[in-house]
């Protein structure tokens, strides 16, 4: 009787078995090895940015008319991993004060208008509606000039003289309700661009409990503005 | 009836004299306590932030405490405006409203770090435990099984036994 009864070769399938039990072991493992590999944050670092009314980088208000309301959205998210304790240093300047330097991470120098305290916790996103209006008007007053004078043939004369010089006064600014005061502010024409320039920042600043006080961020958005459309003598 | 005349311009110019200074003196008491209420409110936002901070670092979801701070910061940012515009009283009420807006807060954020520890601990033990328990069992299981296939398939490896060979 030629009855074969062949017996199986285990060696041949040892090396799958251990493959398919190390996988089930890792496969019930990895809630533990979730908590174990903590992968380090790569980017620690909170995100200022501005928004125009359609809460898209668009349609920033630039022509501003002296009484009317605006609308931008101020967003701060927090990639510092835990809360953070922001303050939003609320300035304006015209074209020849003081301004935030992006290269040099310098705030800058003129006093803020308002401090706004927000608070954002790790890994999330605030966006503030920001309403803002200008109350401001034109006034002709008499400067100091210096003008370069080119004589033909000759050196370039500087002229200085009285002249009538157009300006902005300010007077207040309505931040999301609250009125600013903006007496003292104005605003020259630019000859060359022909605009009253206006410039509102908004500088971050963050709560170091270490020093018990608040740092700049090194961080600002910006929106200029152009003056001349309202109520011009 | 010239000494009650002196006596009586005296005591105008005293009662004059009075009012005019108390008013300053007033002004200053006002503003004393409104420096003082906006000190204290911003020492409360500071210590709300840290129990804030340390609920969130024990893995608590702190938006609604983060949502009670911006209130409280946004009534602090606005008494400190007053404050600058010399409207005392005001600076003073927003300052306190700030201080309410807070009141059981950082009870409240304790709690919720408490609640988040004892979450994080059974989070723990279900996933770390469970998971070491589960890896010795998946393995154990292994060794019964291999024990199981070699009795009952032999452990001859590599030869093809046919009983014809025996024969």
């Amino acid at each position: 009787m030629m009855l074969e009864c062949k017996k199986v070769n285990l060696t041949q399938f040892k090396a799958l078995f251990v493959l398919v039990t190390a996988i089930l072991a890792l496969l019930v493992a990895s809630p533990a090895l979730q908590r174990v590999l903590v992968y380090p944050q790569t980017e620690s670092l909170t995100e200022l940015s501005l928004l125009g009314p359609g809460q898209t980088a668009a349609n920033y208000p630039y022509n501003i008319t002296s009484g009317e309301n605006y609308t931008v959205f101020l967003g701060i998210a927090n990639q510092l991993g835990s809360c953070a304790y922001y303050n939003i240093e609320v300035k304006f300047r015209n074209e020849t004060q003081s301004a935030p330097n992006a290269f040099n991470f310098t705030p800058s120098t003129i006093p803020s208008l308002y401090n706004l305290n927000v608070f954002v916790a790790n890994g999330e996103r605030l966006d503030i509606p920001v309403n803002f209006a200008f109350d401001y008007s034109f006034q002709t007053v008499t400067q100091t000039v210096t003008t370069s004078v080119a004589v033909s043939g000759g050196p370039v004369e500087q002229i200085t003289e009285n002249a009538p010089v157009l300006q902005a006064n300010f007077n207040s600014l309505t931040f999301n309700g609250e009125t600013l005061n903006l007496q003292g502010y104005t605003s020259n024409l630019n000859p060359q661009t022909d605009v009253f320039y206006g410039n509102l920042i908004f500088e971050l600043w963050i709560y170091n409990s270490t020093i018990g006080g608040f740092q700049y961020n090194e961080r600002f958005v910006d929106l200029i503005f152009n003056m001349t459309s309202a109520g011009q003598e | 009836m010239r000494f009650r005349r002196v006596s009586l311009g005296v005591l105008l110019l005293a009662t004059i004299s009075i009012a005019v200074l108390s008013v300053p003196s007033a002004v200053w008491a006002q503003q004393n306590n409104a420096a003082s209420a906006i000190s204290t409110a911003q020492s409360k936002l500071v210590q709300c932030y840290d129990a804030a901070t340390a609920a969130e670092s024990e893995g608590a979801n702190i938006s609604s405490l983060t949502s009670r701070l911006n209130s409280a910061g946004l009534l602090l940012s606005n008494a400190e405006l007053a404050y600058s515009n010399g409207d005392f009283a005001s600076a003073q009420s927003l300052a306190v409203q700030s201080q309410s807006e807070l009141a059981s807060f950082v009870s409240d954020a304790n709690s919720m770090q408490a609640s988040a520890a004892q979450s994080r601990t059974s989070s723990f033990l279900l996933n770390v435990v469970g998971s070491i328990v589960g890896v010795v069992a998946v393995i154990v299981a292994a060794f019964v099984v291999w024990g199981f296939l070699k009795r009952k398939y032999g452990n001859d490896a590599g030869v093809q036994k046919s009983e014809s060979d025996a024969v």
